[in-house]
């Protein structure tokens, strides 16, 4: 019986020894190891997790549409991200008005009030519609050309009579329609480009104090609407000086981005000698040898000849 | 002495047959053993995951240099400093077929200057990053499985296994690999993975001015990816080495390394 005391004790240390073995392979080897393959599973859910920082154009196209478009000619083919250094902060929607669009609306809205104030002064004077006509005229004549108009709704024809003929609902016009019969309000940009006008619709509904006069009116109809057609470009002006609050970056570096080369000799180039001065006057008549992808090339052709083939193919 | 040996025979003949024993045991088939093996089980996959297999190409006749890619992917990823995981070189080839290779800073800050003597008959800029090779030298000698390829053909170290050994950063051809000061642990490109599987571009590729760096996925049949792949005459870097990378190069030129 001595001799299996050996075979014993053999399989007792196999025994201890597995079990520690399995011990420990329990507490270091981690939950997820082995699920997916040969490594920590929970490590590719980690890896997914990470934010992106840089964004993609096409998160700024949800937004900046107008800006989009603007942003055409030479640098057409740069991401926004390289000067716009778009990381978490900058994704985020600015305060209010994000678009030109709603920015638009919110000063379109705000300008019809003003035109319908004095619209409700002239009325309480008694004011018929030539004089009506006579005051959007007046109204019309600001300096930065917007022109304003108004258009009778159902119930003042119902009272007063046809509009005048400057102010009947030219046929076709579907968005006006729309205003005067359900009380759409509507916001179009048209035109060409940077010769592009808003004309916005602004539809007055009757209440109380309307009903004070216009007694053949019912709460809640359509007594009109003001059109208001104005150019965009105040609206990007202002657009902009918003812009400005956003971390663009503007300075040398989001330039050297293309014109590297340019500022690295400076003593080679005279064209653009005085960078401020340089940056003051805008991306134009001086910028000197610049055209994407080779800024180098149009004089350093002999050096690269790959690229210049390839970028006057592109 | 004859009880002994009877003893020592029986003792030799009970090893013997639980050895055998043991032998039997061993073909039984386990569960989970075959789960334990590098092909993955179809039905554990998150819905997507067999969908793509990402590749990366690079247009080396159209990179101007300018280290946009560079400076995102520092950026996006907060690589340390003076490390990193994508940079851009510059390669100078004189009429004397004399190479001369520089890569300032990565390329974070641009290039200046000529370091080459003799007169230029070529240059042009090589980004270089890791190329995902789908045959990996780096993930194969890793001693704790902290590198490894995702099911989309991506390459990523588990920061939280690795021991900072260094051997992937030794196997790695390309050197596209480095042990990250910080953490002490290895470091490298992702094609930022957080992005794409989220349907973005890597961040390289988003901020390329020049479309040099492409990025797509061989499994949609929409992309124009495949076509290029397919169609163009595309390289690969070191391609006797046998590692099957995914970043493919077009306008390839001889002097590359």
């Amino acid at each position: 019986m001595n001799s299996y005391q050996h075979l014993v004790r053999a399989f007792a240390l196999i025994a201890i020894l597995a079990i520690s073995g399995a011990v420990a392979r329990a507490s270091l080897v981690p939950d997820s190891f082995g699920k997916w393959g040969a490594y920590r599973a929970g490590h590719i859910d980690e890896e997914r997790e990470r934010q992106p920082l840089i964004s993609a154009d096409d998160g700024c196209l949800e937004c900046h549409e107008k800006q989009w478009d603007m942003a055409d000619g030479k640098h057409a083919n740069v991401p926004c991200a390289d000067c716009h250094f778009l990381d978490g902060e900058h994704a985020r929607p600015l305060k209010g008005d994000q678009s030109l669009n709603e920015f638009a609306l919110a000063e379109s809205r705000r300008n019809s009030e003003m035109v319908f104030k004095s619209l409700f002064a002239a009325m309480k004077e008694g004011w018929d519609q030539d004089d009506i006509e006579k005051l959007s005229l007046m109204l019309s004549a600001n300096e930065w050309g917007m022109r304003v108009r108004v258009y009778r709704g159902e119930p003042v024809i119902r009272q007063f009579g046809e509009a005048i003929a400057a102010r009947r609902v030219p046929k076709g016009d579907e968005d006006l329609r729309k205003a005067l019969a359900q009380g759409e309000e509507s916001l179009k940009i048209e035109g060409e480009r940077d010769a592009e006008v808003a004309r916005y619709l602004y539809p007055l509904k009757v209440d109380a104090v309307c009903l004070e006069c216009h007694t053949r009116a019912r709460a809640g109809e359509i007594n009109g609407v003001i059109e208001l057609v104005y150019p965009l470009d105040r609206m990007k002006l202002k657009m902009h000086t918003k812009l400005a609050d956003m971390p663009i970056d503007r300075s040398r570096e989001a330039c050297q981005t293309c014109h590297r080369y340019l500022n690295s000799r400076p003593e080679k180039h005279p064209q653009v000698k005085d960078f401020d001065e340089h940056i003051k006057k805008g991306w134009k008549a001086d910028m000197g040898p610049v055209d994407l992808g080779s800024p180098c090339l149009r004089c350093h052709k002999a050096h690269i000849p790959s690229i210049v083939k390839k970028v006057s193919n592109a | 002495m004859r009880d002994e040996a009877q003893n020592r025979r029986k003792f030799l003949k009970a090893c013997a047959a639980a050895g055998a024993a043991g032998l039997w045991v061993m073909l039984i088939p386990r569960p989970g053993a075959a789960q334990r093996v590098h092909h993955i089980d179809p039905t554990l996959q998150t819905p997507d995951w067999m969908d793509h297999y990402y590749v990366y190409v690079i247009d080396l006749s159209r990179c101007i240099g300018c280290g946009n890619c560079v400076r995102a992917c520092k950026r996006e990823n907060k690589v340390s400093e003076k490390f990193f995981r994508t940079w851009v070189e510059r390669y100078q080839v004189t009429d004397e077929d004399h190479v001369y290779v520089e890569s300032p800073n990565g390329g974070h800050d641009g290039f200046t200057g000529n370091v080459a003597h003799g007169k230029v008959t070529r240059a042009f800029f090589v980004p270089k990053m890791c190329n995902h090779c789908r045959n990996t030298p780096c993930t194969q000698v890793c001693p704790v499985h902290a590198s490894y390829q995702s099911p989309e053909g991506v390459i990523l170290v588990d920061k939280k296994r690795c021991i900072g050994c260094a051997y992937c950063v030794q196997a790695c051809p390309y050197g596209s690999r480095f042990i990250d000061p910080r953490t002490h642990t290895a470091d490298k490109c992702t094609w930022c993975y957080h992005r794409i599987t989220r349907g973005l571009l890597p961040a390289c590729v988003t901020v390329c001015p020049t479309n040099t760096r492409r990025f797509g996925d061989l499994k949609d049949e929409d992309d124009d990816i495949r076509d290029l792949i397919h169609g163009a005459r595309a390289s690969v870097l070191k391609p006797d080495l046998n590692t099957e990378p995914f970043c493919f190069y077009l306008g390839f030129d001889r002097a590359i390394r």
